[in-house]
């Protein structure tokens, strides 16, 4: 008996029960296709917000600063910066450098009994004019020129202390010889990091005015580098720190260590924990979406019991029926999860672009995560989705139906559903 | 009357000769709404979470300061204190809350090599604590990991879990602080570590110690004067109230005095909250749609089926009214047996998220990022959660099945018996 | 006790007394070889202070700072008047420029970078010159001694073969840090040679040695002084006077905010 006919002109024949069942599989993948999309969004956002005001994909310093780092050891720096940079921007698997001081500071306030502590990073504003984007985030202001001693702060920081574009900034730190030294800026631009935290407290100063306030002469604290794949930055790490020593970059007096970036923030293994946390939200839709599929295809299957006897008493075969069933399951399950993932694309595939704000929400956050997620659509996952609906269905499908082929056609027949 | 009893036992009845489709479509309800629960009572308590973990550990549900200290409370100077602070915790322990008095303050902690591992010093901040009344205002006590809590007047110290890590502290170990007194003298504070307290909130593990409040009284010259005032207030009760209910007591004696609820606290500390409600609703709506569309689903399936069987019904005379109601009571009963299901599940759920939660502790390590979140995330109760998706799950239900009957109920008698 | 036992007691006590007096008589000692006469507490003080507080003076030196990552230099130039100003340029090659000005009431910082003098107070007043073992704060008040503490002399002691006079200093008010000092003051050259600093509960906070004197015109000063915090093992300053010009005439304004920002 040719089964594939029956089924296509049974699913035909009760349209209303193929419509709930279909539309039931189609919203089940829908959402499940949108779960991933945004988790992933998600990630990503978090690797972005890290890569570039963190840690990079990697990160290099001097090898003894990391154990001393909190006591600010200026001294231990990287003097052939500019060498380095060089020799790393040839590098095809590097995709931005950004050179770095970090300068714990005070900002001088006339009058005030407490003066504030900034966190001042010392940056090449030119490379982080596309590395930060500052452009996008400039809400005042301007982008400090090469030469001008100018400041970009944050716009909760400024907030705080009352600063306005124009106003003189006093900046009072420790130097390299752990002296203190002063050193007046102009402000010149107010941003908005994507980041809350570091709106908070940040000040973006230019290298040779970081230099200058903690005397360290022509060097920086930390080389930061983006990768074009980020995905083996550990590997590449090595490879990088092994290439540096190669060179004659990192010497026995002056020896420089590369650590890719789940290897510098704690803030990476918080990622881990986010990845487990979604990991578990995705299986709990996982599983109610499986028990819709799961409901609908047992209703189909209940409801037509006494279709089963009589196809039973009119001769067909247990395995026959079963064989039936399963493919009708499976040809709504296929359309279903299909229209599923085309409406999933509807809506994932804007918003990828435009993104969706949840800026309202992390405003206070201290961590890093921004305010716009841009879902990510996967081709992959996409598929595997609609995999699994199309093959849980079927297996589903198998099992009332089996049990129903079982039942002898005359039960079957009384059977009033 | 007697006609709604009999449509109600035939309903009733309905459910029990149906039973594979009753169950069916129950246990879509019930497994939406468990699920829905579960993710609602974990990403609540994410949230809380942090919260909890400032209010507990960190800023008390309130607190009394002298006015004049409100802006500048956080940096640890012994000014604008608050005299005789026993009256005001008299005050407020009379409205029904717990109180206790502290005296914080900033100190450099000095260890040496022998018994500690390396010389070293560090910025700390100390607090002195009333030993009997803090616990009943903050429960330090109970997270005394080694030791034990020090006693009123004794010469010792309880250090947070993270400070003793990083200095390499043991109990038993000697403590000197070097801070100024209350007159602006240097003066040192040769303590032993009696104890080690390991609280769900890191801030408080990394760099706080613990003093004797009597001691702190007699070494910074504090002349019975206090810095601040915490306040216990129950978790159920609205802290805004509760502090302008204390406020009102105090003031009248004590006019220089003002009472802060924990919210305006934490708005001066840094992280305030897990993942807050912008990224949970979306999962949350998402987890609802699922449900929805589970639910509407199998109703719908199940109504449709009984098409004939109305048909039959209408055939027999029986009032459109009537039937409408039967097969309304039905859905409903549907309901509220899937959601009585769905929330036996969801509380088992919730608990086991609630009580034991989930563990993360492996992967987080030795995180110290001033982000208030522990290695074991709880769920937490959210009864009114519960109450609204159980009448959801019934009405929904309900509501669901009305469509479809009434249109049935629309059709004519004999296309009803003809259906499908 | 026996009458006759008494009366005998009674003598002994007198005559010990009638001998001992002088060594406890007020008697206005003069710079140089002791008179056998020990001055009271406030006289060593006052003595030690003549030869090492100066109406107006002009200095140069060096500092030497050493902490866990090394030693370094900075050398300056001072002046100081009256009982209250001083005022330090810092002459070395990474400090240049550096100015601390310290007035009755405050301190200024001038740096050549700011665009603005900084003015230090309030708790700001506990961090370090330099990075040194020297606070801003340490650097206020000393001149008037006596009118901050009471003085008490417990005694004498020899410090490095020279005798010295040991005098505990009790804060008379709040408005020093340190409520108990103890000054060693050689007792012929009546110039410090050690000075401990307490805290409230007695514990020794800052060790201060003087490692070489210099005498001028009369007037006999330290010329290498060696600060440590005795709660921290491994670090300490130095600081070596390699020019004194006491009494001299300083320009007007000298301590003035403008001539700061010079």
């Amino acid at each position: 008996m040719k089964l594939l006919p029956l089924a296509a002109r049974n699913i035909r024949r009760n349209v209303r029960r193929t419509i709930l069942s279909a539309t039931a599989t189609a919203i089940a993948t829908m959402t499940l296709m949108f779960l991933f999309a945004y988790i992933d969004g998600m990630k990503m956002d978090f690797s972005y917000v890290l890569s570039t005001f963190v840690s990079g994909h990697g990160r290099i310093r001097h090898a003894e600063y990391d154990d001393l780092e909190h006591l600010n050891p200026l001294h231990l720096r990287i003097v052939n910066y500019t060498q380095v940079i060089d020799y790393l921007k040839a590098d095809p698997r590097v995709a931005g450098l950004s050179p770095r001081i970090n300068l714990p500071a005070m900002f001088y306030q006339a009058g005030a009994d407490e003066q504030t502590g900034v966190r001042a990073i010392g940056v090449d504003f030119v490379r982080e004019t596309t590395g930060m984007n500052l452009e996008n985030i400039l809400v005042s202001g301007a982008i400090p020129a090469p030469g001008d001693r100018g400041v970009l702060v944050g716009t909760t920081l400024a907030r705080e202390l009352g600063l306005e574009v124009g106003d003189t900034v006093t900046l009072l730190s420790q130097t390299m010889r752990r002296d203190t030294n002063a050193v007046s800026f102009t402000l010149r631009g107010i941003i908005e990091f994507p980041v809350a935290g570091l709106n908070k407290g940040t000040m973006l100063l230019p290298l040779e005015g970081a230099q200058r306030l903690s005397r360290m002469g022509d060097s920086v604290s930390e080389i930061l580098y983006r990768l074009q794949d980020p995905s083996d930055a550990r590997q590449v790490a090595g490879e990088i720190e092994g290439l540096l020593a190669q060179q004659g970059f990192s010497t026995g007096d002056n020896p420089l260590s590369v650590k890719s970036w789940d290897q510098v923030d704690m803030i990476f293994s918080f990622m881990g924990m986010a990845d487990l946390i979604y990991g578990i939200f995705g299986s709990v839709f996982f599983i109610l979406a499986s028990t819709v599929l799961i409901n609908t295809t047992m209703m189909v299957i209940n409801e037509r019991t006494r279709e089963i006897g009589t196809i039973g008493a009119l001769g067909m075969l247990g395995s026959e029926i079963v064989r039936l069933f399963f493919l009708e399951a499976l040809i709504i399950a296929v359309l279903g999860a299909f229209g599923g993932i085309l409406l999933g694309a509807a809506i994932v595939v804007p918003l990828q672009i435009i993104g969706m704000d949840l800026s309202s929400a992390t405003e206070g956050m201290e961590i890093n995560i921004s305010g716009l997620i841009y879902p990510q659509f996967n081709l992959v996952k996409t598929i595997l989705v609609w995999f699994y609906a199309v093959v849980l269905t079927g297996l589903v499908a198998l099992i009332p139906s089996r049990r129903a082929s079982k039942i002898l056609p005359v039960e079957a027949l009384r059977y009033q559903g | 009357m007697k006609r709604f009893g009999f449509i109600l036992s035939y309903s009733w009845k309905n459910l029990s000769r149906h039973r594979k489709r009753t169950l069916i479509t129950a246990s879509a309800i019930a497994s939406g709404l468990a699920l829905y629960l579960f993710m609602d009572a974990w990403l609540l308590g994410a949230e809380m979470d942090s919260q909890r973990n400032l209010r507990r550990y960190e800023t008390s549900s309130a607190r009394v300061y002298h006015q004049d200290n409100w802006e500048v409370w956080e940096r640890l100077r012994l000014s604008n204190l608050i005299e005789n602070p026993a009256q005001v915790v008299d005050t407020i322990e009379n409205l029904g809350y717990t109180a206790a008095p502290r005296v914080s303050f900033q100190a450099d902690v000095i260890v040496y090599e022998n018994p500690y591992p390396t010389d070293g010093s560090m910025t700390i901040r100390a607090y002195g604590i009333d030993v009997a009344a803090d616990n009943r205002v903050f429960s330090l006590a109970n997270f005394v990991d080694e030791g034990r809590y020090p006693e009123a007047g004794e010469y010792g110290a309880v250090i947070g879990a993270g400070l003793a890590r990083t200095l390499g502290a043991e109990v038993g170990f000697p403590l000197t602080l070097v801070t100024r007194t209350r007159e602006g003298y240097y003066q040192t504070l040769d303590l032993v570590i009696t104890g080690i307290v390991n609280t769900p909130n890191p801030i408080v593990n990394r760099a706080n110690i613990y003093i004797p409040l009597e001691v702190i009284d007699q070494e910074l010259q504090m002349a019975g004067a206090v810095t601040e005032i915490i306040i216990g207030i129950s978790e159920t009760e609205n802290t805004q109230k509760a502090a302008q209910r204390i406020q009102a007591a105090i003031s009248q004696n004590r006019p220089e005095l003002q009472t802060y609820p924990w919210e305006e606290i934490a708005a001066d500390f840094l992280a305030l909250a897990a993942t807050k409600s912008g990224g949970s609703s979306i999962m949350l709506f998402l987890v609802f749609i699922i449900a929805a569309v589970g639910i509407s689903n199998t109703m719908l399936m199940a109504i449709f089926e009984r098409v004939r069987e109305l048909g039959t019904l209408r055939a027999l005379g029986m009032r459109n009214r009537d039937i409408r109601l039967m097969f309304l009571l039905e859905a409903g009963g549907i309901g509220f047996i899937g959601s009585v299901v769905g929330l036996v599940f969801g509380s088992i759920l919730i608990a086991f998220v609630t009580y034991i939660g989930v563990d993360f502790t492996a992967l987080l390590g030795d995180m110290d990022i001033g982000y208030r979140i522990n290695g074991i995330m709880y769920g937490t109760w959210h009864p009114q959660a519960m109450v609204t998706a159980f009448f959801v799950g019934i009405f929904m239900a309900a509501l669901v099945a009305y469509l479809p009957t009434r249109r049935a109920l629309k059709m004519g008698i004999t296309d009803c018996l003809r259906d499908e | 006790m026996k009458y006759s036992n008494f009366v005998i007691f009674c003598l002994i006590f007198v005559a010990v007394s009638f001998f001992a007096a002088p060594l406890f008589c007020q008697r206005a000692g003069t710079t140089g070889a002791g008179s056998g006469t020990v001055p009271t507490a406030e006289e060593i003080i006052r003595r030690m202070q003549a030869n090492e507080v100066h109406d107006t003076s002009y200095a140069e030196g060096r500092m030497l700072i050493t902490d866990r990552f090394g030693t370094r230099t900075s050398t300056y130039k001072s002046w100081s008047g009256g009982t209250e100003d001083s005022l330090i340029e810092f002459t070395s090659a990474e400090e240049m420029g550096q100015k601390v000005l310290r007035t009755a009431d405050a301190i200024y910082l001038y740096y050549p970078d700011a665009s603005e003098v900084l003015r230090i107070q309030g708790s700001a007043l506990r961090d370090s010159l330099l990075g040194s073992d020297i606070s801003y704060e340490d650097m206020t008040g000393g001149r008037s001694l006596l009118d901050e503490y009471s003085v008490r002399l417990l005694g004498t002691e020899a410090i490095d073969g020279h005798q010295t006079y040991k005098v505990e200093l009790t804060a008379r008010n709040s408005r020093v840090a340190y409520p108990k000092q103890i000054i060693w003051v050689d007792t012929e050259l009546y110039v410090t040679r050690r000075a401990h600093r307490f805290s409230l509960s007695d514990r020794l906070l800052k060790e201060m040695d003087i490692l070489e004197v210099t005498t001028q015109n009369g007037k006999t000063y330290p010329t290498r002084i060696r600060l440590r915090d005795a709660m921290r093992s491994n670090t300490q300053t130095v600081m070596e006077i390699s020019r004194l010009d006491i009494g001299v005439r300083l320009p007007a304004n000298i301590f003035s905010l403008e001539e700061l920002s010079w």
